[in-house]
């Protein structure tokens, strides 16, 4: 994976370079009409986010009303994706990205877009690391329904289109609600949007009912995603290029984290909905095929995570 | 210098190779190299591209360990089966081998995700069969023609 990782990074550089000269020079046709476009939309936009920071006061003060917790803000780092289902054993729905252990990408970690839920890393090499994505049979994770509460246990399968298992027969999910994360598996923070309910079928023979969604990340056109780091987790091993240039440090003598961005500008929702019947001890919604493998490599400067997590999950293996 | 060109060939094919499995998934672009050199019976090349092949495949790949062994240990059955009848470097036979691969290479991926009770969308591993019975006589032709000290196909 780490000399793929080599090869494709170059390739992928060049084609951002060709991409962003042709973008800067030869496609500059209607610039003038985009940007007159544009203009109008960003008022809008900014009438939008007006209205939106009320909303969110508002929000606030509820919460704080009903004794709830927000949404922890869980850090972030961005990921280029260099390939997808790479090579002839590529059985899973994965791709490739250009972070690896040694940058904090660890079996288990989250994957984010700004739309929402992509995946988890699979496995991770010093570099590079493999994504199985949300749509995979493998996958499982824990969400929940974002109007009628109705929690349930969300799988990819071999068609293109997701499934919620475990919903009950009298449950009020109806087609069009989006399903969030709901926060129990663990790993995944409470309030990222997942996917879109799309049909709602009684069960025939079985006891809940058959749930269909649809993605909201649009998994064939993935460039960049977001990993999110475990509350407590140890800390990548490798500052990036351009702060080991600045700072001098040395390979894992660095407390901080690359390209770290505030998980509001992930595109985790900070309107974390209301508290969730999901039993927060549920573990069985860890992915059938996550963490298969695990770096033993440990950092020397790392700090133990909390101590609930040890037991917790797959990411805690590796730990020291 | 010649047996250091052979190298910087052999580095490149690989490098372009892994870009063809970015561009195309599910390909194996390795294998019409590995092919070539079966054909060229050096057992010292051999065994170190078998070794690198092997694993840049197992290492990007999401299956177990093994299946990109067997999937190379296989092709290099088949060669020698079949290359007592034919021109070793006859598109073909290369055409007529490539074919036998995608077969292989379905079936292979079929039994290791059995084996790993991973669900397989047969669809799509029709069509990657299909894709790499296909692929391996187009990246061939070029890899052989541009391989040093080799003459083009006769037939």
């Amino acid at each position: 994976m780490e000399i793929v990782g080599y090869v494709l990074s170059p390739v992928v550089w060049l084609r951002d370079r060709f991409a962003s000269w042709w973008d800067g020079y030869l496609a500059l046709v209607d610039v003038a009409a985009e940007n007159a476009r544009l203009r109008t939309e960003l008022e809008q936009t900014r009438a939008a986010a007006l209205l939106a920071s009320e909303d969110k006061a508002e929000l606030q003060r509820l919460r704080e009303l009903l004794g709830l917790d927000a949404l922890r803000e869980r850090p972030a780092f961005a990921a280029r994706v260099i390939a997808k289902r790479f090579g002839p054993q590529a059985v899973l729905k994965t791709f490739t990205i250009n972070k690896g252990f040694l940058n904090g990408a660890t079996a288990g970690t989250p994957v984010v877009t700004r739309n929402g839920v992509v995946g988890r890393v699979l496995r991770a090499a010093p570099h590079t690391a493999t994504v199985l994505m949300l749509t995979d049979s493998g996958f499982r994770l824990a969400v929940i329904s974002n109007e009628s509460r109705t929690p349930g246990i969300l799988t990819g399968s071999t068609e293109r289109r997701l499934e919620v298992a475990y919903v009950a027969q009298n449950a009020r999910i109806a087609p069009g609600e989006t399903l969030i994360t709901s926060g129990a598996d663990g790993s995944f923070p409470k309030g990222i949007p997942v996917g879109v309910v799309t049909q709602v079928m009684p069960g025939n023979e079985i006891l809940f009912l058959q749930v269909h969604a649809r993605p909201l990340v649009d998994m064939d056109r993935l460039e960049e995603v977001l990993l999110l780091e475990e509350e407590g987790s140890a800390p990548p091993l490798l500052p990036p290029e351009t702060e080991r240039a600045a700072t001098g440090t040395q390979v894992g003598a660095r407390p901080a984290v690359p390209e770290r961005v505030g998980a509001s500008s992930a595109g985790v929702p900070q309107a974390a909905e209301a508290a969730s019947p999901v039993a927060p001890k549920n573990r069985a919604t860890a992915s059938n095929h996550a963490a298969p493998e695990r770096p033993e490599v440990a950092p020397h400067n790392t700090t133990l995570p909390a101590q609930g997590r040890l037991s917790a999950g797959p990411r805690a293996r590796s730990e020291p | 210098m010649k047996k250091l060109y052979r190298v910087f060939w052999w580095f490149l094919y690989t490098a372009g190779a892994v870009v063809v499995q970015q561009v195309v998934p599910g390909v194996d672009a390795l294998m019409p190299g590995f092919l070539l050199a079966l054909q060229e019976n050096k057992p010292r090349q051999l065994l170190v591209l078998f070794l690198v092949f092997t694993l840049v495949q197992e290492g990007a790949g999401s299956l177990g360990f093994g299946t990109a062994m067997l999937s190379y240990a296989g092709a290099a059955l088949l060669f020698r089966m079949s290359h007592g009848f034919f021109v070793e470097d006859n598109i073909v036979f290369i055409s007529m081998l490539s074919a036998c691969l995608g077969l292989y290479h379905g079936l292979l991926i079929r039994l290791m995700c059995a084996i790993q009770t991973i669900p397989v969308d047969f669809e799509q591993l029709l069509r990657e069969s299909l894709i790499q019975t296909l692929a391996i006589p187009l990246i061939w032709v070029p890899a052989y023609l541009s391989r040093p000290k080799n003459a083009p196909a006769t037939q």
